[in-house]
């Protein structure tokens, strides 16, 4: 970890010398291009028929279920 | 947007592994390729803490900063996947890796050999939702199917959430202030950037590693 | 750790991060070679390949019919739902099942690898038998035949006492009532399971202070606590999912102590972690009590109105276990022990978890009565928040206990005794007559069997030591492990003794390598069903009963257990008894399957609910019970009760009032409607709302003193406000109720009592009209005057550590027949007192989260092998320097039976100077060699390794023959 926030530090620091006295982003931009295939988005098909918010709705839901205060303290539903 | 994050609760993680089969058991992983695993500090002693660590999914992932091929892409929930078919199985992601998230099949039970596998989010992969290809190269697509990683899912004792940041903090945030201590988040910083370690509150304690 | 694939460079450059190495990482690390070597390459192509071939494809289709059975893990005692995904009859997925008030959806690594069991690559697939040292397959119709022969040969020349039936708490109640049954036609009592070796202390010591012999309040209840002590319980990795319900109660406040010779990983999560010695609980918990007392912390109105016996309880603490004397047994200074006091006492309700830590001693009847002392002391008993809570292991060995294949009792613990036989000979629709005439005598019908712990002793010893005519001359290991046992070499003597063994199992299990390891011929191999390949009833630690759906058939040839009992009853002859067909009348119908024929088990649950009156299996009816599992939702988590009106779709059954589970005693037939028991003994409640107080079993008087709850204390609402006697069809007249049952019940309820009145009248009268409990109300007792102990005591285990304590806290006498076998305490104690100069390393055995029991069947689980691969020996750091023990080394760990087995070290402070440990879920090895060509082709599991109980001594409780597995001595050696 320590190795890879020096290395970090170093691209820093060089930015920080071509570019003078100008305030720059301190962290290292990656602008790279996926070049891969394009997936679909996962309310894409039949199962949520490109609805997200329903989508979203099913995830919340899910996430209830990691929530056992919920159960535990039925007040809070 | 949801941003999906998973965080490990170490007050709670027993180490009991179950997520570890969770994620063999719904993606038939093979052996000797663990998308998740455990990480112990002071094993037998006073102040022991397990975490459960996968792929992070970090905003600036390492891994698509220095892959050659760029076969990295992120998804609108910040979900950081990769195309097999592009992947040359190089291994630099392995070294840029804070987390050691990426694995490398010996052989084809995820396609071809020797390509870059991880946790998916349980999100599958560059193939249409649900379908037999992107099962083979990737795993199941729970996310498609409204369902959270199965690793979350399942944990013991709800230790390891997923799902999106403003759920999964709320969880989290109501254990920390009953606790009153503990509001470091492991790997977040790492993952997420500075400033985001503590989730709420200046109590002590805490579990940073 | 991770990274399997990759050199040991990366593995430290992770290391390195972390600045530590744990247990997992010393094994990911030693297992490199096995898991890269051997299985990586092979392995997921044979896993993919079965599993696609059976489905064509794993996601699922347009259009395949997908099904979703809801089941049970059957990896512990907490009970975890599960819903398995099936796909043209094939398993494919399993999803959390946020709906279980139990789990709520979570799951430690077995559970969450459970679909693996729809795989069972290295199952048994058929039946086979040895033939020259080797398995050869054979037919089920030639199985039936050769072996159904031979034993009835050895039934007419030797008797049927010269066979030992080991049943299984991996068996559903109706299975395991089912044998129970079996083995009484058959004619014998020589049966027994897991129990006996799990916490057949606790259910006697518990069962004779108060009542029943079981887990007073659940794992939810723990919910509802102020503070918690673990004594002999490492429930992060036996009991995971517990912990959930431990971790928010913590969360909230809660205290946790942990008191235990290792800091386990239920230490690392609690407040205070307590290092005793092993073996010595009972100094702990009296040290604890001393303080108590000290300040005057006793529930003194609870004492006079609840308990009998603690004033001198309390005389023998404060002269006996005064501080000084604490810290020299158990090595924990005043100082603790005050603290662990003033926390329970301070934060109540508080409870107390105990497991194989406390019952594995040769004093464990003891151990177990101490905690309950304590916890009377403080008036915790009866108390939702309180209780005590003690974690079964197996699945459902909590509901073979209540109505298995014991060898002192009948289903409901009804004793073998001519009244009980007569009961459940009625029940069962069978001729008391003839059943008597299927026994050696009837003086042997009512003497207990031999107990799975000393089958061994029933083979090797002496015959005219034994107490029954011959010696055991074959054994069947019906679904139990042999390795879970102890004295590994004489057991090796005894296979290679016995006339024949038999297993049925879906996996061969240790049985078949070790026995093929020292004979040629006569073993017998059937393959059992899974529990997913079946249907029935499981009883979780809590004592919530529920009902598990058939996910698959039976994989390969496998067969149900019940399937395989009825035609082996048949074979026998008592095929119609065995379903209760007689008179025109049939209890137990009967499926055709494919090619045999099976018990139907919602049949069998009657049967169970017509006779269990003693403990409340008796409302329980399957329909109840399956309503149950589809309404899981609408239970309470704290309380487990359902308090709205919701109902079931198929049953149009109301579960409102129900507890979760129907959690026994759920008293009187189901018409009743006794929502079950969610906390035993509870005074706060109404008895038809599951409250309750202690039970009157155990006379009325002792000493002059009586044995009655006091004035005013009684369960809410009771018509009778002081201590009353059980019911029986006398006191109902004596109090004018009698005319409060209908004709009928009249009938059926003359000349009997409340456990033996098949209309139930008795209970429903006392119950609903009076608020009254059917088995009285008396007073708990601390002192238990029909043990070697009344009050418990401390004794040395047989091989101590500390010759001066042992001429302190001398062990037992000797016995002479005890569970029909000699049984040695002191002269065994006495040989080898000093022998703590040779093995000076204390030997203490336990779980590892990733597997279960004897651990073939989650050895074979590719997903949970990968994670454990070798077994090894925990050892102190200061130990290993003195031995030149480097981490990570094979190591031989001899002990004084002359055994010694090969493992790896793990070098921790997890264990203190002078104490190692070693899990005792391997089996395969043989004192440093491989047995893997004496498996069944294909059915080793993957990873094999170094059985702890090959090298474990000789030691039994002095009530119920459990083994001392749990201290023991041993010398550690690089190899």
């Amino acid at each position: 970890m320590k190795r890879i926030f020096a290395t970090m530090t170093g691209v820093a620091a060089t930015a920080l010398l071509a570019g003078g006295c100008t305030e720059i982003d301190q962290t290292a931009k990656t602008q790279k291009v996926y070049a891969g295939k394009k997936d679909e988005r996962p309310y894409d098909g039949k199962t949520f028929g490109d609805d997200k918010a329903k989508w979203q709705q099913a995830l919340a839901e899910r996430n209830r279920g990691q929530n056992e205060y919920l159960r535990t303290e039925p007040a809070k539903k | 947007m949801a941003r999906m994050k998973f965080i490990c609760d170490a007050e709670r993680c027993i180490e009991c592994n179950g997520c570890v089969t969770a994620c063999k058991n719904e993606h038939e992983v093979p052996w000797g390729v663990n998308r998740r695993r455990l990480v112990t500090v002071n094993d037998g002693k006073p102040g022991e803490r397990s975490i459960s660590v996968a792929c992070m999914h970090c905003s600036d992932a390492p891994c698509m900063a220095v892959c050659p091929v760029d076969c990295f892409y992120k998804t609108e929930e910040g979900i950081v996947l990769h195309d097999k078919d592009l992947c040359i199985g190089c291994g630099y992601c392995f070294y840029a890796c804070p987390f050691g998230a990426p694995q490398f099949p010996q052989a084809g039970a995820f396609g071809l050999r020797g390509k870059m596998d991880k946790c998916t989010y349980c999100a599958g992969g560059p193939e249409a939702n649900n379908t037999a290809e992107e099962y083979k190269k990737y795993g199941r697509n729970r996310l498609a199917e409204g369902k959270l990683p199965a690793c979350a899912e399942m944990c013991s004792t709800k230790a390891l959430l997923a799902g999106d940041h403003d759920s999964i903090t709320s969880i989290y945030k109501t254990r920390v202030s009953r606790r009153g201590k503990g509001e470091e988040v492991w790997g977040w910083a790492m993952a997420y950037g500075q400033g985001t370690e503590k989730i709420t509150g200046d109590a002590k304690g805490g579990t940073k590693a | 750790m991770l990274l399997t694939r990759k050199s040991s460079g990366v593995v430290s450059r992770v290391n390195r991060a972390l600045g530590t190495m744990d247990r997992r990482a010393f094994l990911k690390r030693s297992g490199l070679t096995v898991g890269a070597g051997t299985f990586a390459a092979s392995l997921p192509y044979a896993m993919l390949n079965k599993a696609e071939a059976a489905s064509g494809d794993m996601t699922p289709a347009p259009g395949a019919k997908m099904e979703v059975k809801r089941t049970v893990c059957t990896h512990c005692s907490v009970g975890c739902a599960i819903d398995a995904v099936v796909q043209n009859g094939v398993w494919v997925r399993q999803e959390p099942v946020f709906d279980s008030p139990i789990n709520l959806g979570a799951h430690c690594s077995k559970g969450a690898a459970i679909r693996e069991h729809g795989h069972g690559e290295h199952r048994l697939r058929w039946p086979m038998k040895l033939e020259n040292g080797k398995y050869k397959r054979i037919s089920w119709d030639q199985m039936m035949s050769e072996l159904g022969d031979r034993m009835l040969k050895l039934r007419k020349e030797a008797g049927p006492d010269a066979v030992f039936w080991v049943g299984s708490s991996k068996h559903n109640n109706e299975q395991a009532y089912l044998l129970r049954k079996f083995v009484s036609l058959w004619g014998t009592n020589n049966c027994d399971h897991q129990a006996r070796i799990c916490h057949s202390t606790t259910v006697a010591g518990v069962a004779n202070t108060w009542g029943y012999g079981a887990m007073t309040n659940s794992y939810n209840d723990m919910q509802n606590s102020k503070a918690a002590m673990y004594i002999g319980s490492n429930a992060a990795e036996a009991h995971p999912v517990s912990m959930l319900h431990m971790l928010h109660a913590k969360e909230n406040g809660a205290k946790m102590i942990v008191v235990d010779p290792r800091f386990t990983r239920t230490a690392a999560k609690a407040d205070q972690f307590v290092r005793i010695r092993s073996g010595t609980d009972i100094p702990f918990l009296f040290g604890v009590l001393y303080h108590i007392f000290n300040n005057g912390w006793e529930d003194k109105q609870y004492l006079n109105d609840r308990v009998f016996g603690m004033d001198k309880i309390r005389d023998e603490v404060m002269k006996k276990w005064t501080p000084k004397a604490v810290e020299e047994a158990c090595g924990v200074p005043e100082a603790e022990v005050y603290k662990v006091a003033e926390t329970m006492a301070k934060n109540r309700p508080s409870t107390i978890v105990w497991c194989m830590g406390q019952t594995q001693h040769t004093i464990g009847n003891a151990m177990v009565r101490a905690s309950c002392i304590l916890q009377l002391a403080l008036g915790n008993i009866g108390v939702s928040g309180g209780g005590a809570n003690i974690f079964r292991g197996h699945d459902n060995v909590q509901g073979a206990t209540d109505v298995g294949p014991n060898p002192d009792s009948l289903p409901g613990y009804y004793g073998i005794v001519p009244g009980s036989w007569a009961h459940w000979a009625k029940v069962w629709n069978v001729d008391l007559g003839w059943l008597k005439k299927q026994f050696a005598s009837e003086g042997m019908m009512t003497k207990p069997g031999m107990t799975v712990s000393r089958w061994v002793d029933g083979v090797l010893e002496k015959n005219e030591l034994i107490d029954q005519d011959p010696n055991l001359k074959a054994v069947v290991f019906w679904g139990h492990a042999p390795n879970s046992q102890t004295r590994g070499l004489d057991m090796s003597e005894a296979l290679k003794k016995l006339d024949f063994v038999v297993v049925i199992d879906p996996y061969p299990s240790a049985t078949a390598a070790m026995a093929a390891d020292v004979r040629k011929d006569g073993v017998y191999l059937l393959p059992a069903a899974t529990q997913f390949e079946c249907a029935g009833s499981a009883t979780a630690s809590n004592r919530s009963i529920q009902w598990r759906e058939q996910v698959i058939e039976p994989l390969f040839e496998s067969r149900s257990d019940h399937a395989i009992m009825y035609e082996f009853a048949k074979k026998f002859g008592f095929g119609d008894q065995l379903i209760g067909k007689a008179n025109g009348k049939q209890n137990i119908a009967i499926a055709k399957k494919n090619g045999y024929e099976e018990p139907v088990v919602e049949d069998v649950l009657r049967e169970i609910n017509a006779g269990t009156w003693t403990i409340g299996y008796t409302g329980q009816s399957p329909e109840r019970l399956k309503a149950h599992m589809r309404l899981m939702q609408h239970f309470d988590v704290k309380t487990l009760r359902c308090e709205a009106d919701v109902v079931d779709k198929e049953t149009g059954y109301n579960i409102k009032g129900d507890y979760f589970g129907l959690p026994w005693p759920c008293y009187g037939n189901d018409k009743l409607k006794h929502p079950g028991s969610p906390n035993l003994y509870d005074t706060s409640k109404h008895v038809m709302d599951g409250g309750g107080n202690f039970r009157a079993n155990f006379g009325v008087e002792r000493d002059g003193i009586s044995l009655l709850a006091e004035d005013g204390s009684h369960s809410k609402g009771c018509d009778i406000t002081t201590g009353y006697p059980e019911f029986d069809h006398v006191l109902m007249k004596k109090l004018g109720w009698w005319d409060e049952l209908t004709e009928d019940e009249k009938k059926a309820a003359e000349g009997k009592n409340w456990k033996t009145d098949l209309s139930g009248g008795i209970i429903r009268v006392a119950m609903k009209n009076h608020g009254a409990h059917p088995f009285g109300n008396a007073k708990a007792r601390a002192i238990v005057w029909n043990f070697p102990d009344g009050i418990p005591q401390h004794r040395e285990p047989i091989y101590s550590p500390r010759p001066d304590l042992v001429a302190k806290y001398p062990t037992h006498d000797d016995r002479k027949a005890f569970w029909r076998l000699p049984t040695l305490f002191k002269s065994i104690q006495e040989k080898n007192k000093d022998i703590s100069k040779d093995f000076p390393i204390i030997l203490t055995s336990g779980r590892l989260v990733e597997y279960e029991g004897g651990g073939e069947e989650t050895r074979s689980n590719p997903w949970l092998a990968e994670l454990q691969q070798e077994n090894f020996v925990e050892i102190n750091p200061k130990d290993a320097e003195a031995r030149g023990i480097k981490n990570n080394q094979h190591v031989w760990v001899k002990t004084p039976t002359g055994a010694k087995i090969k493992v790896k070290s793990l070098v921790t402070e997890r264990v203190a100077p002078g104490t190692s440990f070693i899990p005792f879920h391997f089996s395969g090895w043989w004192q440093g060699r491989d047995l893997l060509d004496k498996y069944p082709e294909g059915a080793a599991p993957i990873v094999r390794g170094e059985a702890v109980n090959t090298a474990t001594t000789y030691g039994y409780d002095s009530v119920t023959m459990m083994q001392e597995t749990k201290t023991t001595l041993c010398q550690v050696e690089r190899a």
